[in-house]
């Protein structure tokens, strides 16, 4: 692993405004109301790995992936991309790094024009990277070849293809920019099983042939333990925990962490860990850790008021959690919830 | 233990551009009274179609073709007129959807939806009486200050909450069997933990069966007492939860748990299964996964592949299982 982190993300915030009519401003007395979709995230992003983003639905995993992508402009924070500030670059600068940092969606029947040709759709990528136009038929049908797809299926329009097939185009038009860095927005979760493994295969292979940086967002925890190298868990807006693969599942940190390992299927006769309620909503995120109203673990005050840093763990880990901080450990918590 | 539900021989039939579209396939399949059955499948296979029909609930042009048989508790349901078949549903069978947030009705408020089951059924004598029991129901399905939240409307409910909803309204006549399409699909992983507590609960207390469909089969191996592999309109294996999860024997049930990326972390590349679904409406004559089965002999095309019985009790249609134990 190279010391420079290929891509470097600090403190970054992304809320939304959901306007309210006169009418309600009037009435209730208050202003626009804010959704903190991303809350202060940092991490690192090291060339040829994985990291896994997992999180339930509205903990801020996509939009995290899209603002990294200036997809959205942040509210605040910084994005360095091979040391260059993202969200600083002029035009041709931002089509420098989007050429270079890519994304595959979540829906493959959403994410490709109906409208436009396999070939239309892979010429744009081809285009923007200034493959000559002689060049671009030999190159779209390599592209294809690639992705397991026939090359004399170039003229066929999307809907003409299955969903995994059409998950395939969509990566094929990510490569096609010769990318860096990809970010997978829950690239298998529409898809049936046996169509994911072909899935999940392919991006494995092209990882390792075109030395791929991958941001793969999903809420699947076997597919992400078997994808990633380290894996960040997000809980409204904010990363709770971060750190290798096998370790984090192996024995997590947070108490939320453990909540969610202990709920995923499949993993035989082990210990449950039923949590409370449901998330808060990310319009009126609770003061203090986010976790603290649903935490079996909470110890007090502290997590009600102070919002636990991101902080080192031994073993190349992060936790976000008062347990950790030094606060808890005096009054023997930590071993109960080392269980 | 009583048999509460048999299936025998059903096949569903759907009229296509490219002629009928034989959607389920001579399926033959019993639910025991208290017992949890999972049917299992990729989408396409059938699984939500026989609970479909089950329901009575294959809507025109599709059919239920002749010699498909549904009883319950011993009687024939499929001959069944429309206005016997409303004092069934709901009342001997509750159904639960896949998404909560579109299977109750917004403009109403959540209790009027659970009650009203019973008004249909007549199940209570007064209108306080359903009131009363709506709200035991829901706090039975861990719904707090059900009395206040009686005339709360489903927007005002989180995704789980719906589904807790829904649960209650289904076991409002207290059924004897519950049918659960993909319960907890749309869900977030930790509240669908809840909600499969929650229905383990219900199965145990009230002895209530479960017929659950659900495309995940880890899943299935942890909430069901047995399970059924459907592939292409028909079953291909039926056993034990454990027993099929572990020691799958059909070539289909294989492929689908070795392309499932396994808890225990990596163990070297998935292996998908080769090719895709056969074309529902030309469905071959012998056994249907045979293009895509790596141990297929030209006989698996020529000729019905009947379920047959393993030596650990298990059913599976496949001809090659008996010598594969053998080996």
């Amino acid at each position: 692993m190279s010391a420079a982190p290929l891509l470097e993300v600090r403190d970054l915030y992304k809320h939304f405004v959901l306007p309210r009519t006169l009418l309600s401003r009037l009435l209730t007395g208050q202003g626009n109301r804010i959704v903190h979709a991303v809350n202060g995230v940092s991490f690192v992003l090291h060339a040829g790995e994985t990291l896994g983003l997992v999180g339930e639905s509205g903990s801020g995993k996509s939009t995290l992936g899209r603002t990294i992508l200036r997809l959205y402009e942040p509210t605040a924070g910084e994005v360095r991309f091979d040391g260059q500030d993202v969200f600083r670059l002029d035009a041709a600068g931002l089509r420098r790094f989007r050429q270079q940092a890519q994304i595959v969606f979540q829906n493959p029947y959403a994410s490709l024009n109906p409208r436009k040709t396999v070939r239309q759709i892979l010429n744009v990528p081809l285009m923007l990277r200034g493959v000559p136009k002689q060049e671009r038929q030999a190159e779209a049908a390599a592209l294809m070849e690639r992705v397991g797809l026939a090359a004399r299926h170039l003229d066929r329009y999307p809907h003409q293809f299955s969903g995994g097939q059409r998950q395939r185009i969509g990566i094929a038009r990510a490569l096609a920019m010769h990318p860096r860095l990809i970010v997978l927005d829950e690239p298998v979760s529409a898809l049936d099983v046996s169509v994911q493994a072909q899935i999940i295969n392919l991006l494995e292979d092209l990882q390792l042939e075109y030395r791929l940086t991958y941001l793969f967002i999903s809420h699947d925890l076997s597919v992400v333990r078997h994808l990633s190298t380290r894996v960040a868990v997000m809980y409204l807006g904010q990363i709770v925990e971060l750190g290798p693969t096998e370790p984090l599942f192996e024995e997590p940190l947070h108490p939320y962490t453990r909540a969610l390992l202990s709920a995923a299927p499949g993993q035989g006769q082990r210990e449950r860990i039923i949590l409370q309620g449901a998330p808060p909503s990310p319009l009126d995120p609770p003061p203090g850790c986010p976790f603290h109203p649903r935490c079996p673990a909470a110890v007090g005050e502290v997590c009600r008021t102070v919002r636990p840093p991101l902080a080192p763990h031994p073993g190349g880990r992060w936790v976000s959690c008062h347990l950790y901080g030094g606060l808890a450990q005096e009054d023997g918590r930590v071993a109960s919830v080392g269980q | 233990m009583e048999k509460l539900l048999v299936i025998e021989n059903l096949s569903v039939e759907f009229p296509s551009p490219r002629g009928p579209l034989r959607a389920v396939d001579g399926v033959n399949l019993e639910v025991r009274a208290g017992e949890i059955v999972g049917l299992i499948g990729e989408s396409g296979s059938g699984k939500s179609t026989v609970l479909l029909a089950v329901m009575g609930l294959i809507a025109r042009p599709g059919r239920i073709l002749p010699g498909s048989s549904v009883r319950l508790k011993g009687r024939e349901l499929t001959q069944l007129s429309q206005k016997a078949y409303r004092a069934v549903r709901g009342y001997e069978i509750g159904m639960v959807f896949q998404d909560p947030m579109t299977a109750l009705n917004p403009s109403m408020p959540i209790g009027e939806q659970v009650r009203e089951s019973l008004r249909v059924h007549r199940y209570c004598k007064s209108k306080a009486e359903e009131r009363e029991r709506v709200i035991q129901l829901l706090e039975a399905v861990g719904i707090t200050n059900a009395a206040q939240r009686y005339r709360a409307y489903p927007h005002q409910f989180s995704g789980g909450m719906l589904q807790r909803v829904l649960i209650a309204s289904a076991l409002a006549c207290n059924p004897r069997l519950l049918l659960a399409d993909e319960p907890t699909t749309a869900l977030d992983v930790t509240i669908q933990a809840q909600i499969l507590d929650l229905l383990k609960e219900i199965n145990r207390e009230r002895n209530t069966a479960i017929l659950l469909v659900s495309h995940d089969i880890g899943l299935a191996a942890e909430f069901c007492d047995r399970i059924a592999v459907m592939y292409a309109g028909r079953i291909v294996e039926v056993g034990p939860a454990e027993r099929v999860v572990n020691d799958p024997q059909h070539p289909y049930t294989r492929g689908l748990v070795g392309c499932l990326p396994t808890w225990g972390g990596r163990r070297g590349r998935l292996e998908p299964i080769p090719g895709s679904l056969p074309d529902l409406t030309r469905l071959p004559h012998g056994c249907a996964f045979a293009d895509r089965c790596p141990l297929a002999l030209p006989e698996c095309r020529d000729q019905e592949i009947p379920l047959i019985v393993t030596s650990d009790g298990r059913e599976v249609s496949c001809i090659r299982t008996e010598e594969e134990v053998a080996v």
